[in-house]
């Protein structure tokens, strides 16, 4: 079980201003993009074998007392250590989302040698990086028509059609509902499946 | 407030939320004759807070520093300093130059903090009518090894960033800049900017209401992003002790946005070539510190004129913020315009049709906002009534403190350094430790590239060289100076010498040092010592640009043109900083072509020294390193003879007599011989040996105070054919000019004495401990 | 005379030195904002994309530019052979409208990914050296380069590391020969390892065409390399003699650099075009 730390932004943050207003032409008359929000996931993935329970004290304080992962001048969090995290994740009320994650190795090899010189801790064997696109829709029946705003904003096909996931780059999972943290974990560790565009 | 005595006044100024002094407060009553609205308050605050008033400054400045030459245009008053560069297919050029801190906000939130800064920098030379060709800056940081390390390393990480992420993204180059650290910055950094533009003489826009207005109906002009609550209470933020707890800093966070800032300087280049195609005379201004309330009321009062300031029509982020709210906010990335009522509508077109402002920006837009009055009043409305109406002299007329000076108790007898017997062990170490590596783990982040005028970039030379106009043979070099340790061990004599470095820098890369900008750091200035130390600082940096101009003492200065003083520059501990007085130099080249830098470039060619060793290691590096103590007596300095050959190398390199030249600095004239090595080695392969031998004065000293003596000097490379001419050139200046080396076919670097090798090693090991050593705090 | 369109989208800021670029070569070049009337585009023979940070690089480099009415009309003109050149984050709006490599009009191929470097993350400025390979752009922007000279030319970008997660396209674009530059050592060999090959782009790729060859996507900046002065004096190698040869002289630095060779390319191509179209 891994630890997780999400932060956003608390001062404007202007990516998730320009997703909003660059969403909402894309997705036309018939649907409504009422908010848009933007967080950063961090997955602390305990070494082979090992419990997160080991390092999560040090890094709650690393997180919590240093700048290192959130200023809270800027930023507010949540960490949830792996005794807290619970079985599953929700979605803010109202919103889906779009968890994405570079095709690469989604370990950050730097950051950890950064954390490790700054806040040693032991135990930790990999910090993985992903984004999180949290959104607002309507479609015309009233509901959030999930299926089409996805299509519209999602992954990106052609300069129509797609935007917040260039799939040469990145990989996707929409988040409708409580998702488990193990298909989380699973999603982010796991080789990022070959693309090729169907149509 | 009339008749409360001090503690209700207090008392009363606390539950406000103000800073004023129970004196100050009574000063603004005896000025407004009546209790001042919740507004008026504000702006006396924000006013006369010490960023904005320099209340215990300026009279020290106004006394010692020369602020006027012939080639000054416009010194200290505006947003910036304006300085003649020379003509061109018959166009006359000037170049503008400002320079700010951004100190406490980029410790507090390193990223936005040192991007605000570059984009207040950017304003001050922008609304000059000016394109900003170049920003530079001096960061000075904690101890990175010390106890307060991580934190350290986290803020120079965040202050890199916002400079790349800023400047980078504006297509701003970066000129480079300097990094000194030392542990009295642990608590708090420095963020010094200075921004550089060029502008067609005919092309300068004042700062203040035209004379015009006096004729024609004029309007005050808002535009760049809507008013928010960010950097409320900004400037007197800045002239606060740091507390302990960042968390409660939060409220002072500006945002900054370089995208919104590019469009906005394109939409104003735009509206002044019109307004200059239709022969309209308009004043502009930046919005920085104060906000609104300042921004229009300076610009008014000196254009001798009031102005009526409708705060219902600033265009807001959102509806109901209190008029002190609105009037002074430091919400970034605006300006403000004054222009006749009969083009509003076309300028506003400008902005928010033709560049489309709001849809860049959420809300971002141009919006009349004020009316330029006939007499002299200053108001400010709400709902149609004044929430501020006074002479606008009264709004502007500052305050004065005349703070007490007293010079420090001198230490002890410092610690004799120990001898050092291992000369390679120790150059190993110095090359590595952070105010000697390599900054280019830190430059590589920036842009130096963009506009394509670059000529010599940062960490090339001891200045940047520019070609600011297309196509023309004047150039421009900047340079950043200041060491904190000698200025620390003497005020008066330390900022001589960084005065003289920065000319040193200079003439180095062939330019004519023409002006020069100070940011003064130092910590609360109500603690006598620290303003004694201010105090000798100024003096010692007003006799140094009298001194140092081409004609000597009698003729014009190197004139101070802009700049700006930062106090209460302390951490919660109570320590303050090392006085940090940080000076820019800005030169002119006819021929910018003359440039070089002061890498190696030739087999067989002689290496001469000019500027005696001197046994004085007080606050050198090598003694940092070898005793952890930065105490002790710093070189001496002549300033006539500094003077002479700081010209003689000017001449030098501008006839072409040296191949390369750098001047004698941190680390002492084996560092310097080191990084000329470097360059060499990098594009040839080539090497240099020094025999130290012949070298210093008296000629006993050791060989520590030979290779480590930080006394100002040059190293240049002389090429043998041109060898007769450039010692000719020096004897003629009056000037010692010594050959000490020369360089080698093979990449080693070596230091001899007496014919025995005190360090012979191969430049690639060296280099790479050099390059490598800062990279962990940035990569 | 040809003319060019500088394309200025919100956040660009290389447009006056890339229209200085293509003047310098004979074109005549105009900023043309992006919010411009539509009936503007078809009046230019060729269109840069400049660099900078169009919609600050919001969501990714050049997602958002992509989506401009703008960049459509130019896809339009580029479908009719006129040629297109991104620079930079030009190219990364060029990637993200699906113009390159286009093989399936309109449709996403590839990315530019973060840069991947050892021990290197993030933005980075520096000068780099490519060489121009064989392939259909040749003729359109890269004429006069000799095969495996090296050419330096300085990089700045945070996100040029071209990739693709189709193994169809990433082999179309190699036997097609649509990787027109790629990064190199100061000796002309192909790139191996940093700092020589700066990002980890696939196939070492600094410039990737369309089939057609007439749209480069170019992640340097030739237009920073277009006079000797810009040439760093202690570089190793041709340029670097050349440089430190010229101090003092300057008519020389105002001379030619490097980077001049890609615009002389495309003024080259464009000569007897519009000479045709004078007559007619």
């Amino acid at each position: 079980m891994s630890a997780v730390l999400l932060s956003r932004l608390k001062i404007t943050d202007l990516t998730a201003w320009t997703a909003l207003e660059t969403g909402r032409r894309l997705l036309g008359r018939d649907h409504t993009l009422d908010r848009l929000a933007r967080e950063q996931l961090f997955l602390f993935e305990p070494e082979a074998g090992g419990n997160a329970d080991v390092f999560e004290g040090v890094l709650g304080e690393a997180v919590r007392h240093s700048n290192f992962f959130v200023n809270p001048n800027k930023e507010s969090y949540r960490f949830l250590a792996s005794s807290e995290r619970g079985a599953e994740w929700r979605p803010p009320e109202g919103a889906w989302g779009i968890l994405t994650r570079s095709r690469d190795d989604t370990r950050d090899e730097g950051l950890l040698q950064r954390l490790l010189r700054e806040h040693p801790l032991r135990g930790l064997g990999a910090i993985r990086k992903a984004r999180v696109w949290w959104l607002w829709t309507r479609g015309p029946g009233g509901g959030p028509d999930v299926g089409r705003c996805y299509a519209m904003l999602g992954v990106l096909r052609d300069s129509r059609t797609g935007l917040l996931v260039n799939p040469h780059g990145e990989s996707a999972l929409l988040i409708e509902g409580a998702v488990r943290w193990e298909k989380v974990e699973r999603f982010l560790i796991e080789p990022a499946p070959a693309f090729r565009d169907a149509a | 407030m009339s008749g409360a005595d001090d503690r209700s006044l207090k008392a009363l100024i606390a539950e406000a939320g103000l800073r004023l002094t129970p004196g100050e407060a009574r000063r603004m009553l005896e000025l407004l004759r009546r209790d001042p609205t919740r507004v008026e308050a504000t702006i006396f605050d924000t006013m006369w807070s010490e960023h904005c008033s320099y209340k215990s400054s300026r009279w020290v400045l106004k006394q010692y520093l020369p602020t006027e030459s012939p080639w000054v245009i416009l010194g200290p008053g505006e947003d910036a300093g304006i300085v003649r560069l020379g003509t061109h297919d018959g166009v006359e050029y000037a170049l503008v130059i400002a320079h700010e801190s951004h100190n406490h906000p980029s410790q507090v939130v390193p990223v936005e903090g040192a991007a605000t800064g570059i984009g207040g920098i950017v304003r001050d030379v922008a609304c000059m009518g000016a394109e900003v060709v170049g920003v530079m800056d001096a960061l000075r940081f904690g101890d990175p090894d010390g106890a307060r390390g991580s934190t350290v390393r986290e803020i120079v990480r965040g202050v890199v960033d916002g400079i790349w992420q800023y400047g980078d993204a504006l297509g701003v180059p970066n000129l480079g800049g300097d990094v000194f650290f030392s542990p009295r910055y642990d608590e708090n950094c420095l963020v010094n900017v200075v921004a550089l533009g060029l502008v067609r003489f005919d092309r300068i826009v004042r700062s203040r209401v035209p004379e015009e207005a006096r004729r024609e109906p004029y309007v005050l002009i808002l535009v760049g992003k809507p008013t928010d609550e960010t950097g409320f209470g900004g400037a007197a933020f800045a002239s606060a002790v740091l507390e302990e707890s960042a968390e409660g800093q939060r409220g002072h966070v500006q945002v900054p946005d370089p995208f919104l800032k590019r469009v906005l300087l394109e939409a104003n280049r735009a509206v002044l070539d019109w307004l200059h195609r239709e022969g309209v005379v308009a004043g502009f201004k930046d919005l920085g510190a104060g906000g609104i309330a300042c921004a229009s009321s300076e610009l008014a009062a000196a254009g001798g004129l009031g102005m009526d300031v409708d705060l219902d029509r600033v265009p807001a982020a959102r509806e109901g913020y209190p008029s002190e709210v609105i009037a002074c906010s430091e919400t970034q990335e605006r300006f403000a315009l004054v222009v006749p009522e009969r083009v509003a509508d076309r300028v506003l077109q400008w902005y928010n049709v033709t560049f489309a402002l709001p849809e860049v920006y959420d809300g971002a837009r141009a919006a009349v906002v004020g009316r330029v009055r006939s007499d002299s009043r200053y108001r400010m409305l709400r709902g149609g009534l004044p929430v501020c109406d006074s002479p606008v002299e009264v709004i502007t007329a500052g305050i004065e403190h005349r703070r007490p000076e007293r010079p420090r108790p001198r230490g002890g007898a410092p610690e004799p350094l120990p001898p050092v017997h291992d000369h390679e062990a120790l150059l190993r170490k110095l090359v590595g430790t952070p105010n000697l590596a390599s900054r280019e783990p830190i430059v590589r982040f920036y842009d130096t590239e963009v506009q394509g005028r670059m000529v010599i970039r940062a960490g090339e030379a001891d200045a940047s060289v520019m070609a600011p106009v297309p196509g023309s043979k004047l150039g421009c070099a900047l340079t950043v100076d200041g060491n904190p340790w000698w200025v620390a061990a003497d005020p008066y004599w330390g900022t001589a010498h960084v005065v003289c470095e920065a000319l040193r820098n200079l003439v180095a890369v062939g330019a004519q040092p023409v002006a020069l900008t100070d940011c003064l750091n130092f910590g609360n200035p109500e603690d006598p010592e620290v303003f004694g130390d201010f105090g000798r600082s100024v003096r010692g940096l007003g006799d140094a640009a009298r001194a140092l101009g081409p004609d000597g003492p009698g003729g014009p200065p190197i004139a101070i043109v802009s700049g700006n003083v930062s106090f209460y520059n302390e951490g919660s501990s109570g320590r303050s900083i090392e006085p940090s007085p940080i000076v820019a130099g800005l030169g002119v080249l006819d021929d910018w072509s003359v440039a070089t830098t002061g890498a190696l470039k030739r087999r067989g060619s002689v290496i001469v020294l000019s500027g005696a060793r001197q046994d004085r290691l007080g606050a050198s590096q090598l003694r940092h390193a070898l005793l952890g103590k930065t105490d002790g007596s710093i070189p001496d300095l002549d300033f006539e003879r500094e003077r002479r050959r700081i010209y003689a190398a000017l001449e030098a390199v501008r006839r072409g007599l040296a191949l390369a030249c750098h001047d004698i600095a941190e680390g002492g004239l084996a560092i310097a011989a080191f990084e000329m090595a470097l360059g060499g080695y990098a594009s040839q392969g080539i090497g240099l040996q020094i025999p130290i031998s012949g070298i210093g004065d008296p000629p006993g000293m050791s060989s520590e105070a030979r290779l480590y003596s930080e006394a100002p000097g040059f190293l240049f490379e002389v090429s043998k054919e041109k060898l007769t001419d450039f010692l000719a050139l020096f004897e003629r200046s009056g000037v010692d000019a010594t050959m000490v080396g020369r360089t080698l076919e093979e990449p080693r670097f070596r230091l001899l004495d007496g014919g025995r090798p005190l360090v012979d090693l191969d430049l690639e090991t060296l280099a790479r401990i050099h390059a490598e050593a800062l990279a962990p705090m940035v990569e | 005379m040809a003319r060019a369109a500088v394309v200025q989208i919100p956040g660009v800021n290389c447009e006056y030195e890339t229209a200085r670029a293509l003047e310098a070569v004979g074109l005549e070049a105009r900023i043309v904002r992006w919010n411009e009337p539509d009936s503007v585009w078809s009046g230019f023979d060729a269109f840069v994309l400049p660099g900078g940070f169009a919609f600050q690089d919001r969501i990714r480099a050049g997602a958002v530019a992509a989506k401009l009415n703008a960049v459509d009309r130019i896809a339009s003109e580029a479908a009719r052979g006129k040629p297109v050149l991104g620079i930079c984050n030009g190219a990364q709006v060029l990637v993200e409208a699906g113009l390159v490599p286009g093989f399936r009009p309109g449709h996403v191929e590839l990315t530019l990914a973060p840069n991947r470097a050892p021990r290197r993350e993030g933005y980075l400025c520096r000068w780099v050296w490519v060489r121009a390979e064989e392939g259909p752009g040749r003729e359109w922007f890269a004429r006069g380069a000799r095969p495996g000279e090296p050419i330096p030319v300085p990089i700045a970008h945070g996100e040029g590391r071209f990739q693709t997660a189709d193994p169809e396209v990433r082999r179309r674009i190699q036997t097609d020969g649509l990787v027109l530059f790629r990064y190199a050592t100061p000796a002309g060999a192909p790139a191996e390892e940093y700092p020589f090959d700066p990002n980890g782009a696939m196939l070492q790729a600094a410039g990737v065409t369309n089939a057609a060859g007439n749209i480069l996507a170019f992640m340097p900046h030739p237009e920073r390399a277009l006079w000797l002065r810009q040439v760093p004096i202690d570089m190793a190698g041709d340029w670097g003699e050349r440089r430190r040869a010229a101090v003092g002289t300057w008519g020389s630095l105002e001379g030619p650099g490097p980077g001049r060779v890609v615009f002389e390319s495309l003024a080259a191509r464009l000569r007897p075009r519009a000479a045709i179209g004078a007559r007619a």
